[in-house]
């Protein structure tokens, strides 16, 4: 059997992002940011004892962790069979990479040509937000994002043969991460620019939109229940400080958005969601656009954290960039520039090449540069000679890394879900760090039975300050220091104000 | 004539279903209750508890069940009497739905849908003034169907004289049956409705907001989110779904949708008249349902699916329902500490808690400084104010006058009030006071509880 050259082309291109992704990410021995490591916690404890780890007496000093365990899981299954943190590696990457194909099946789909549809492939998988969030971190948005675009893929041209296949899909995806709200939210708007714009709509679709609302529903019902009691609507947030979140929307700016999503992509996309809303018609390029108009709406609302809007964004503008680009081709086909029509890619080319490949190389860079040193590691990996019971505190971002290194108590990391009075916990952690009084910095390590903390750059650059201005020799001693400088408050010498 | 009887044997085999459907699940409701303790669960019950208890006579104001309870083992008597009414409940709603369903699937799934109501289950799982009434009211219901109109006189009557406050659900059932069966135009009988409402609502001294505030509403009326009692949230989705479906009759069905509001109204005044709110929010879930059950669908799969995820989502809220009220207080801690506290309060001496504890402080003979029954109906709430003050105050004086003024010699603090419903850290507000001064002294500590006496003299 002959196998067709646009197969030949998807597959060396698929290697070829997957080996450079798989590449940069084995660079590092260790994940890029902390919740990687919350992440490989509940990796370990599945694969050990076939169960998430629900009730955690590190994280916080002790805490119920609520979370959608699936991709844990899926992990967990490969860590049995291959060396952890490698696979583990090797396997995100694969999930992440196949994005590539993904958006080649819907590009050729709707655009039918091929070209474009490999320049949309390979835009798409060089979103510099996905390449940020996927390409050294355990994280549930490798599947996500690949897995949300193919049931969309198959949603396009739903019937009876597809359901087969959408409703497990559906299911992994809302057991992998309770992010799949968008999806819920973009067929929504789906159906109603169908139904405004007198679309023919099949009836299986709205049967479709039933089972995963309801599907959505009852499986968020069962999982986060106990947290919404808690929490109420703030578990939109994942209970997440509300400084933290401000300080997540007022540090983007139109730059970051062009940074994040890519100039072609955002131009060409908005220029299409213009058009096929307005002018044109086109049942599928809905779909995109419900999915690029509801991510844009949520995020405007502050109810999508940025990172996982532009990776959306991104997506779908990518797509209906295809389909501009497309509709220029075919326009001047039709006029006296049809002998410049390879001009034209080649310029669409060099321009992503400037605007998307080359910032994406250097982000895939920069990431195996930005990961967590040895050294680094190696000063949370030493809190395990301290006292079990000990509680170790630490900007929320070092955490985890306290618990999964140090395999110690940590006062604060990044779960915030289930945590009671989180904001007053966040606030206390900073001023902490900001403080010039000894007897307040002394009465936080007593309100929280902390005996040790941990000064890092990290710390230094999360707060803007050099050093820690209340430390003076007779209360902290400095038990560590390596790049990372853990003290122990000597509580023999210095009693609390209230004591 | 075959057909006839074999029609009458399935609809009795549904019955007896749905009989033991409903002991299964009441039978499930006390069986967990009572492998953690036997301790009645809420504490509004205990308003009841303390009216037998003090076996007041039928005239001091104290409703009639509860005085018949007083002669018998109350404690038993406090659980089986409303399940045993529950099932003649049913019955009486299986055949009122009988007379007003005519599709039989329709009829089956709505009271399938109701008998798993945690509003239902409530009324009749826990020791309330609403399951007796409830019975007379059916029946009475029952007889204008049959066209018994004097039988069903005294049976409004009687349920009048047991629970009052239902006067306002006899006006609505009458207006709703004046509409179906004698009215000329629809405008007369809304009107009566709204009217109803709005004289129910001015009446009623109830706390609680009038305004629609969407968390009150879903903290307070939705189980799953938190509430005590109310519909479960895939119950309430296939009823607004069954609302929307019924728009294509909305003149036949304009006098449920404004009953519905006006009860709905009603309800946010006086709770326990919720459970009139979910038959109608129930009738509109089985007609949803049935519509999903009878459309034709391109996919028969997802057909499947999403019903049976409806059915699990509805038991699912039942069954968590239950679970919930398995652990509700009051604890075997809290009551031992009553026990203890019985034996030292003085005549006169109050003891100061949260209002919700009023009820159970009342039932052991202990005067609180406050109830729920204050919180709910009193205009002002001046006391309320002021315990809330006083519960934040660190000011020893202020604490001090305070409880003098109200003979205050105790304060009862359980978990719940430590942990979130009073305060929220371990010295705040008067905690910090009554832990720094030598006027306070923890007299009791055990368990969840700790008892604070108050001495001037010291």
């Amino acid at each position: 059997m002959k196998i067709r050259r646009r197969y030949i082309i998807l597959a060396a291109l698929f290697t070829l992002y997957f080996g450079l992704r798989l590449y940069f990410s084995l660079q590092s021995d260790y994940f890029s940011n902390d919740t990687s490591y919350f992440a490989l916690r509940q990796i370990e404890h599945i694969a050990e004892t076939g169960k998430p780890l629900i009730s955690d007496s590190l994280s916080y000093g002790g805490r119920i962790f609520v979370f959608m365990p699936l991709y844990y899981y899926l992990l967990a299954f490969f860590t049995l069979i291959f060396p952890k943190i490698i696979i583990i590696k090797i396997v995100n990457n694969f999930f992440a990479s196949t994005l590539i194909l993904v958006i080649y099946l819907i590009s050729s789909r709707i655009i039918k040509n091929r070209k474009i549809s490999i320049i949309c492939a390979v835009m798409a998988a060089t979103i510099p937000a996905y390449i940020n969030e996927t390409i050294n971190n355990i994280s549930p948005y490798s599947f996500i994002v690949p897995g949300s675009f193919l049931l969309l893929f198959l949603f396009m041209s739903i019937d009876k043969k597809r359901v087969n296949y959408l409703i497990p899909l559906t299911m992994a995806l809302i057991f992998s991460s309770s992010s799949t709200i968008i999806l819920i939210f973009s067929l929504f708007i789906y159906v109603l620019i169908s139904y405004l714009e007198t679309y023919p709509r099949k009836k299986i679709e709205t049967e479709f939109l039933f089972f995963f609302l309801f599907f959505f529903l009852w499986s968020n019902f069962i999982i986060f229940k106990a947290a919404y009691l808690q929490h109420g609507l703030n578990i939109i947030w994942n209970n997440t400080p509300s400084s933290l979140i401000n300080q997540y929307f007022t540090d983007i700016n139109l730059l970051q958005i062009l940074g994040s999503v890519g100039l072609l992509p955002l131009f060409f996309g908005t220029y299409t969601t213009y058009n096929y809303i307005l002018k044109k018609r086109s049942r599928k390029i809905v779909v995109f656009i419900s999915i690029f108009l509801s991510t844009l709406l949520l995020f405007l609302l502050r109810l999508l954290p940025p990172d996982f809007a532009f990776i959306f964004m991104g997506v779908s503008l990518v797509i209906l960039f295809g389909v501009a680009l497309r509709d220029l081709i075919l326009l001047m086909k039709k006029s006296k520039f049809e002998k410049h029509i390879n001009t034209v890619y080649l310029g669409i080319v060099l321009i992503l090449i400037i605007t998307q490949l080359i910032p994406g190389f250097i982000l895939l860079e920069n990431v195996s540069k930005h990961s967590p040193t040895k050294q680094y590691i190696d000063a949370f990996a030493w809190l395990k000679k301290i006292p079990e019971k000990d509680i170790v505190l630490a900007i929320p971002e070092e955490g985890n890394f306290i618990s999964y290194f140090g395999q110690r108590k940590n006062v604060m990391d990044t779960e915030y879900l289930l945590i009671d009075d989180v904001e007053v916990k966040y606030n206390e952690v900073k001023s902490f760090y900001k403080q010039i009084l000894k007897i307040e910095a002394i009465n936080v390590l007593d309100k929280y039975n902390a005996e040790y903390f941990v000064f890092s750059e990290k710390t230094k650059n999360k707060y803007g300050i050099d050093t820690l201005r209340f430390v003076d020799e007779e209360c902290f001693d400095v038990v560590y220091n390596n790049t990372v400088i853990i003290y122990k408050w000597d509580k023999q010498e210095c009693v609390p104000k209230n004591t | 004539m075959r057909t006839k009887e074999y029609i009458k044997q399935e609809e009795l085999k549904y019955f007896l279903y749905f009989l033991l459907l409903f002991s299964i699940i009441l039978c499930f409701f006390h069986v967990l209750r009572l492998r953690n303790t036997r301790i009645l669960p809420t504490y509004e019950l205990y308003e009841h508890v303390g009216n037998i208890n003090l076996n007041l006579g039928i005239d001091e104001n104290i409703s009639i069940i509860d005085w018949v309870v007083s002669f018998g083992n109350s404690s038993f008597l406090m659980r089986v009497l409303p399940f045993v009414l529950g099932l003649f409940n049913i019955s009486l709603i299986y055949l009122i739905f009988k007379e007003i369903i005519k599709l039989k699937i329709q009829r089956i799934i709505t009271i399938f849908i109701l008998i798993l109501s945690p509003t239902f289950i409530y009324v009749h799982g826990v020791y309330n003034n609403i399951f007796l009434p409830l019975f007379f009211l059916l029946f009475a219901s029952y007889c204008i169907l049959k066209e018994k109109y004097f039988l069903s006189g005294i049976f409004f009557i009687i349920t009048l004289i047991l629970n009052p406050k239902l006067f306002i659900i006899l006006l609505f059932l009458l207006i709703i049956f004046y509409e179906k069966y004698k009215a000329k135009n629809i405008y007369v009988p809304i009107l009566g409705l709204l009217f109803s409402a709005y004289f129910f609502i001015t009446i009623t001294k109830s706390s609680a907001p009038l305004g629609l505030d969407f968390y009150y509403i879903l903290t307070e009326f939705i189980p799953d989110f938190g509430a005590s009692f109310g519909p479960g949230i895939f119950s309430l989705m296939l009823a607004s779904a069954g609302l929307i479906i019924s728009w294509k009759d909305k003149i036949k069905n304009s006098i449920f949708y404004v009953a519905l509001i006006s009860l709905f109204m009603c309800s946010l005044q006086e709770r326990t008249l919720f459970i009139f709110t979910e038959f109608i929010l129930v009738y509109y879930a089985g007609l949803a349902f049935v519509e999903l059950y009878k459309t034709k669908w391109d996919s028969y799969l997802l057909k499947n699916y999403v019903l049976i995820l409806i059915i699990c989502g509805i038991i699912f809220s039942s069954g968590s329902f239950v679970k919930k009220y398995s652990d509700v207080g009051p604890s075997n801690y809290e009551i031992l500490s009553l026990d203890w506290l019985q034996k030292s309060v003085g005549e006169n001496e109050v003891v100061m808690s949260h209002y919700e504890y009023g009820f159970l402080l009342n039932s052991y003979q202990i005067t609180p400084y406050v109830d729920k029954n204050y919180f709910l109906y009193s205009k002002d709430k001046i006391k309320i104010k002021k315990l809330d003050q006083i519960f934040e105050s660190r000011e020893f004086k202020e604490v001090t006058t305070f409880l003098e003024k109200n003979n205050i010699k105790y304060i009862w603090i359980n978990k719940k009030m430590k942990e979130g419903q009073v305060w929220n850290k371990e010295d705040a507000g008067v905690l910090l006071i009554i832990k720094n001064s030598v006027n306070f002294k923890k007299i009791y500590d055990y368990g969840e509880v700790e008892i604070w006496d108050y001495d001037s003299t010291s």
